[in-house]
């Protein structure tokens, strides 16, 4: 079953320079939506991968053709991967993006023919983002990749309205990449998180947004809510691709202190809240109850099973119970 | 190699990387870094020209109220301010910069409340602090930065700074080491971070009544870690932490060396990280960030 991508779909520059600028001359959230999702289905790849050690880009490059990209849809476009560094400890696999997937995502594209592969990352707990890309192996990973690195964190800012508003920000601030790439992908791992219930591809682009205006950890979008801010920034920022890490997850209390969990799989696909929506699935996690996608659900953006157009293995297949923490209150309900 | 030789390397470097910044006519470079070349070549004969127009454009970003943002566009964004006044202590051109940059600090604080859920976040919420964005907790790094500054300017006696120390100390974990600034979430510890480790290090080594023995676990955890680390900021501010407290490993320059090597397979280091590197590299004595403090 493959479901086709309108490929007519604003490039991200078209979508800065229009999409955001425009969102202020809409008439609220519910027109916007509408303008965004068209009210076609999500399409969604799970893919099963037991280990990092398997070919992954083959891997990817069939989930890409799933989803409908194919070498022309890839052709030329400059591409920012934002994988999820946040601490080092090599004995923990769970914590980061692992490096292989990464550098497998950049050879898939590639291969596609982008024409650049970027990775940035502004890590949210570590000040020294090139401390977290040398430590968890990143560097040594993509050395002869030609993608180069860069630290979103110091980055000059694009200032955008906050047009959804689930937080109290009345704009954020992007880091300036943004502006000289087509594509965004937010490659997260899969995890469960004391604050926010789960961290996907939506929670993922916390670093995305530069320490330099948020603090270290991303501390005003905390305060500001977050779970709210995770949706403003997702629905906002709108990455054109989620790539999620769930070869090996983390369960518990994550996102840094939980135990790994072999779950499996990689998920993909264009539309991030069917993404997580799909991952809470496999998580045995009920999208419902993670408030940032309920938020998402509220904006017209699909999490329901029957608006998501699911390809690969199916969720039942795939499904590994993910342990939640009872007494973690963003955890407690969350498989009602 | 020789602590000179990888001085008179990093020197050139920043010297460089500042000049070909500044190349285009208007351009001013980013407060901190400003602030951060500023620290680190206060003492270098013949670059007159160049640093006055480096702080011309620091003092520019100034503003009235004292504090020094990182973008005119974010003003709640003041964390420059502490480096700033570090950049201004002995110039006698920014002697009315300094003092209200001064003021400020001493009136900018986090927001602290009483810990009614120890069992949620472990640390005493209410000790104060600075923070790196108005509005927002006092975190490790801000703090250690603006006790460095205050002692620097002359105003290491003052309430904030003792409560500082504190806060600083309430932040440690329990098995050595600090990070951005949590002990422990929901009850389980958290991971040390050499870069934060080394600026609570710094700051604490020129507090008042504060014995090596409260800070033993956290030296021996930098102590172990420092050998694997070439990441600039990280390896620069352990070794000036651990210098602080006379632990500095005799390798060191060879280890500022290899960070320098690895720029060619990294990103362009910013000049605050090549700033951070230069003044570890310089003994205890003349390290900017500690003698400044002496």
């Amino acid at each position: 079953m493959n479901s086709k991508l309108d490929f007519k779909r604003m490039t991200r520059r078209q979508w800065l320079a229009t999409g955001l600028a425009g969102a202020a001359a809409l008439s609220g959230a519910g027109l916007l939506s509408t303008f965004l999702y068209h009210g076609r289905k999500a399409p969604v790849a799970i893919l099963r991968a037991d280990d990092y050690s398997r070919p992954l880009e083959r891997l990817l490059c069939e989930g890409l053709q799933e989803l409908g990209f194919n070498a022309a849809a890839v052709k030329g476009k400059r591409i920012l991967l934002k994988p999820n560094l946040v601490e080092v400890d090599r004995s923990a696999p769970q914590v980061n993006t692992h490096p292989a997937l990464v550098r497998a995502t950049v050879e898939a594209f590639r291969s596609l023919g982008a024409a650049s592969v970027i990775v940035g990352e502004g890590s949210g707990h570590s000040l020294d983002s090139l401390y977290v890309f040398e430590r968890s192996g990143l560097r040594e990973a993509l050395a002869g990749s030609g993608a180069r690195f860069i630290d979103l964190n110091y980055q000059d800012p694009v200032i955008v309205a906050n047009e959804w508003r689930y937080s109290s920000l009345r704009t954020l601030a992007f880091p300036e990449i943004i502006k000289q790439v087509d594509w965004v992908v937010s490659m997260p791992k899969m995890k469960t998180h004391h604050w926010a219930g789960v961290t996907l591809s939506m929670k993922n682009l916390f670093g995305m947004m530069p320490g330099s205006y948020y603090g270290w950890p991303k501390n005003v979008l905390h305060h500001a809510g977050l779970s709210e801010c995770i949706a403003d920034i997702a629905l906002t920022l709108r990455p054109q691709l989620a790539i999620v890490d769930g070869i090996i997850g983390m369960e518990g209390d994550g996102p840094i202190m939980g135990d790994p969990v072999k779950a499996g799989v990689i998920v993909m696909g264009t539309e991030l809240p069917a993404v997580d929506a799909t991952c809470a699935r496999l998580m045995a996690v009920n999208p419902d109850r993670v408030p940032h996608l309920a938020m998402a659900k509220k904006a017209g953006f699909t999490i329901d099973a029957w608006g998501i157009d699911q390809v690969g293995e199916s969720i039942r297949s795939a499904r590994r119970e993910f342990r939640l923490i009872p007494s973690i209150p963003a955890q407690r309900d969350l498989r009602r | 190699m020789s602590r000179e030789n990888v001085s008179a390397r990093l020197r050139q470097r920043i010297l460089e990387r500042a000049n070909a910044a500044l190349s285009d006519p208007g351009r001013e470079l980013r407060p901190d870094a400003a602030a951060w070349v500023l620290i680190a070549l206060h003492r270098e004969p013949g670059e007159g020209d160049l640093l006055s127009r480096i702080n011309a454009g620091l003092m520019k970003a100034q503003l009235e109220d004292g504090r020094v943002p990182v973008n005119p566009r974010f003003p709640n964004a003041p964390w420059p301010t502490p480096l700033a006044v570090l950049a201004w202590i002995g110039r006698e051109d920014s002697k009315a910069a300094l003092d209200r940059a001064v003021q400020y600090l001493l009136t900018w604080r986090g927001r602290h409340w009483i810990n009614r859920e120890p069992e949620t976040v472990g640390h005493d919420t209410s000790i104060p602090g600075w923070p790196w964005v108005s509005g927002t907790h006092s975190w490790i790094e801000p703090t250690g930065l603006c006790m460095l500054a205050l002692r620097g300017a002359g105003r290491g006696n003052d309430e904030r700074c003792a409560l500082a120390a504190r806060m600083i100390l309430n932040r440690q974990l329990p098995s050595g080491g600090w990070n951005y600034g949590n002990t422990t979430v929901f009850q389980t510890q958290l991971r040390p971070m050499p870069h934060s480790t080394g600026v609570a290090l710094a700051a604490l080594a020129g507090s008042p009544g504060i014995a090596r023995q409260e800070v033993a676990k956290s030296i021996d955890y930098l102590t172990e870690t420092v050998g694997t680390i070439r990441a600039p900021l990280s390896l620069g501010w352990s070794l000036t932490g651990l210098a602080a407290w006379d632990a500095e490993p005799p390798a060191a320059p060879d280890w500022i060396a290899e960070s320098l090597e690895r720029e060619k397979e990294l990103p362009e280091y910013d000049l605050s990280l090549l700033s951070v590197l230069y003044c570890a590299a310089q003994p205890k004595s003349e390290n900017p960030l500690l003698s400044l403090n002496s």
